[in-house]
């Protein structure tokens, strides 16, 4: 390709992190000489794998250990919900800064982003009250978000087509993998070590060793590059309120709140169900990480099983069924007093529950045209569903606190929100049009 | 601008819930939890002080050697591992008994059993003795009660709200059927 003569192709927008359905899809990497070399396609992978893992380890911290930080800084159920506002705020922040990447790069924008991610876990390891907590992990969040969507854009630009799903699935993998490592240092008792839980946020320094050794071999991406010195050119970026000015924002709203609706009491749930285990049922920290470690590694079978139902069966039928086993198992969790039960409910719950991801995601980028994908689907993440990770958190802290909540239980108050999840049927049933086996072109229009 | 607002209208969100989610008369069973928190942490190196200045705040300081033995070493950490309390028994006169089970860090003590007696004045509950087990009154774990249970009308309501969001969602999304569009995209 010679300077005089651009080619239309263009980079995917950054801080789409469910996104993965990029505008560069179908631009002929080989002829445009855009192909990287497998071995630095690897070295990529590993160092965009931390930032996977990372994200799911932090955020199973905090949902893990919430009755040691509860301890440390003996504050009540409700100031613990409270303070998920603000914290929970920074992944909607990383959304603004991660698009800074199309302008910066995708390589300084990950750089500064792990740096700033260890940073402030470094100085969460260091809080010295609640509020200096929620605010050094609302910035650590900011930069989190940012480093995996930054990451997820670098491998849909740098990965050919047919390995990309590939790379994807090994990032998403290693999301769930973090969580099971904070489960396995829980059950070593980590946190009855002499720093506690604060153990847990100085192995979050572990990205910036990795950074330092491989930082002079991370390159920028070959697309990026390409179009700051004239060899491809961009296509026009959108408003990014574009969505809402087309036809297509009657099933941004429908997907919208759909993903609203299910994540209030989603992560509502996955945030106090260990303080629940423990302070409710009487649970001991092991028999928690042996919970979740269990659960996480079975339940995560739900998102394949998902992924196939939603292929054969099609994709309103297999969300109706999880939709409904998900609150089923979940309010059998939040009820039952018998550990067994417990233990098969949260595996099914898990399974159910995180595992309707796939469809979901289906909903979030299928059913929009393709110029306005990438929109639409930001806004489904980045404004409805952290609404539920803002939220969900919150409401549970503050009705259920045992002293002065208006319900006083953590587990009658996430059985109550639950069945926020039946509109979510309905929304499904009455306004989701079918694209099992449509072409994408053909349901847009 | 964007991050601004939302951050504007998360909080006023937050403020509206803590005050409608909260009410002003305190559980025995809440203050007996923030009191054991005290309690235990009266062991952990740097926060004695303030564990005890905390303890004094919700009950009797003078009770503190009775589920923390002053002779005892616990490394620094706080006294209990764990600990979980059950629904009150409440009196008439005004006191009220919470069965609790903890569990000690380190010494012969291990997994113990105790009902904590509170007395309410003026709206507070206060940790005045620590009893020896109750045989009616037990944790949730050992089969007892929750400290709370939200009453069926709660479950109702729930479904009220449910069935309006889903009215409310219903509207919003016929509106956004109809309303004019302002800009096709390319």
């Amino acid at each position: 390709v010679t300077p005089g003569e651009p080619t239309a192709a263009s980079f995917a927008s950054a801080g789409i992190p469910t996104n993965f359905d990029p505008l560069s899809i179908g631009a002929p990497d080989a002829q445009i000489g855009l192909r990287r070399d497998p071995r630095y396609l690897r070295l990529l992978l590993v160092l965009l794998v931390s930032a996977a893992f990372f994200e799911g380890y932090d955020s199973s911290i905090l949902a893990l250990l919430l009755p040691n930080i509860q301890a440390t800084f003996h504050v009540s159920e409700a100031a613990l919900g409270i303070t998920r506002i603000p914290i929970e705020l920074g992944l909607f922040a990383a959304f603004f800064v991660a698009r800074l990447s199309d302008r910066v790069g995708r390589r300084p924008m990950l750089l500064w982003s792990v740096v700033g991610y260890t940073a402030f876990t470094a100085l969460t390891a260091a809080s010295w009250d609640i509020w200096s907590f929620a605010a050094f992990q609302f910035a650590s969040r900011i930069f989190l978000g940012a480093e995996f969507a930054v990451g997820v854009t670098m491998i849909v630009e740098e990965f050919p087509t047919e390995r990309r799903a590939r790379a994807l699935g090994t990032l998403l993998t290693f999301s769930a993998v973090g969580t099971i490592v904070v489960g396995i240092l829980l059950g070593a008792g980590l946190q009855d070590g002499p720093l506690e839980w604060r153990a847990f946020y100085v192995i979050g320094l572990a990205p910036l060793l990795m950074l330092a050794v491989l930082r002079r071999r991370l390159q920028e991406t070959a697309r990026f590059e390409a179009i700051r010195t004239g060899l491809l050119r961009p296509t026009r970026q959108l408003d990014l309120f574009e969505p809402w000015r087309t036809p297509a924002r009657r099933n941004l709203l429908a997907v919208g709140l759909l993903h609203m609706l299910r994540s209030i009491p989603l992560f509502g749930s996955t945030a106090w169900w260990a303080f629940y285990a423990e302070r409710e049922r009487g649970f001991s920290a092991t028999e928690v990480a042996v919970f979740i470690i269990c659960a996480y590694g079975l339940g995560c079978i739900g998102y394949y099983v998902c992924g196939r139902a939603m292929e054969r069966f099609g994709r309103r039928p297999t969300a109706v069924a999880y939709l409904t086993g998900g609150l089923a198992f979940s309010l059998l969790l939040f009820q039952t007093a018998s550990k067994p039960v417990s233990f098969i409910a949260l595996l099914l719950a898990v399974f159910f529950g995180l595992g309707m991801g796939p469809v979901m995601s289906a909903f979030a980028t299928e059913l929009f045209p393709t110029h306005l994908r990438g929109q639409s689907a930001a806004w489904v993440r980045n404004v409805f569903e952290i609404a539920g990770y803002v939220f969900g958190p919150a409401l549970v802290g503050v009705l259920g606190d045992h002293a002065n909540g208006a319900i006083g239980n953590v587990g009658d108050t996430i059985s109550a929100l639950m069945l926020l999840q039946l509109p979510c049927v309905w929304l499904i049933w009455r306004y989701l049009p079918e694209t099992k086996g449509l072409d994408l072109a053909r349901v847009t229009s | 601008v964007i991050v601004l607002a939302a951050t504007a209208i998360l909080i006023a969100v937050g403020a509206l819930v803590a005050s409608v989610g909260t009410r002003s008369v305190e559980r025995p069973e809440g203050v007996a939890e923030r009191w054991l928190r005290a309690v235990g942490d009266t062991t952990r190196t740097g926060v004695s002080a303030d564990a005890r200045r905390r303890a004094s705040g919700h009950g009797d300081p003078a009770l503190i050697p009775a589920l923390v033995p002053p002779g005892q070493s616990y490394n620094g950490s706080d006294a209990f591992t764990a600990y979980e309390v059950g629904h009150a028994s409440r009196s008439a006169a005004g006191s009220a008994r919470v069965p609790v089970r903890l569990t000690h860090r380190s010494g012969p003590a291990g997994t113990e059993h105790v009902a904590l007696v509170l007395h309410e004045t003026e709206g507070s509950w206060r940790v005045l003795a620590v009893d020896p087990p109750d045989r009616v009154l037990r944790v949730p774990s050992e089969g007892g009660p929750p400290v709370s249970r939200a009453p069926m009308t709660l479950y109702l309501c729930a479904l009220m709200i449910v069935i309006a969001s889903g009215g409310v969602c219903s509207l919003l999304l016929r509106l956004a059927e109809r309303s004019p569009v302002a800009a096709q995209g390319p």
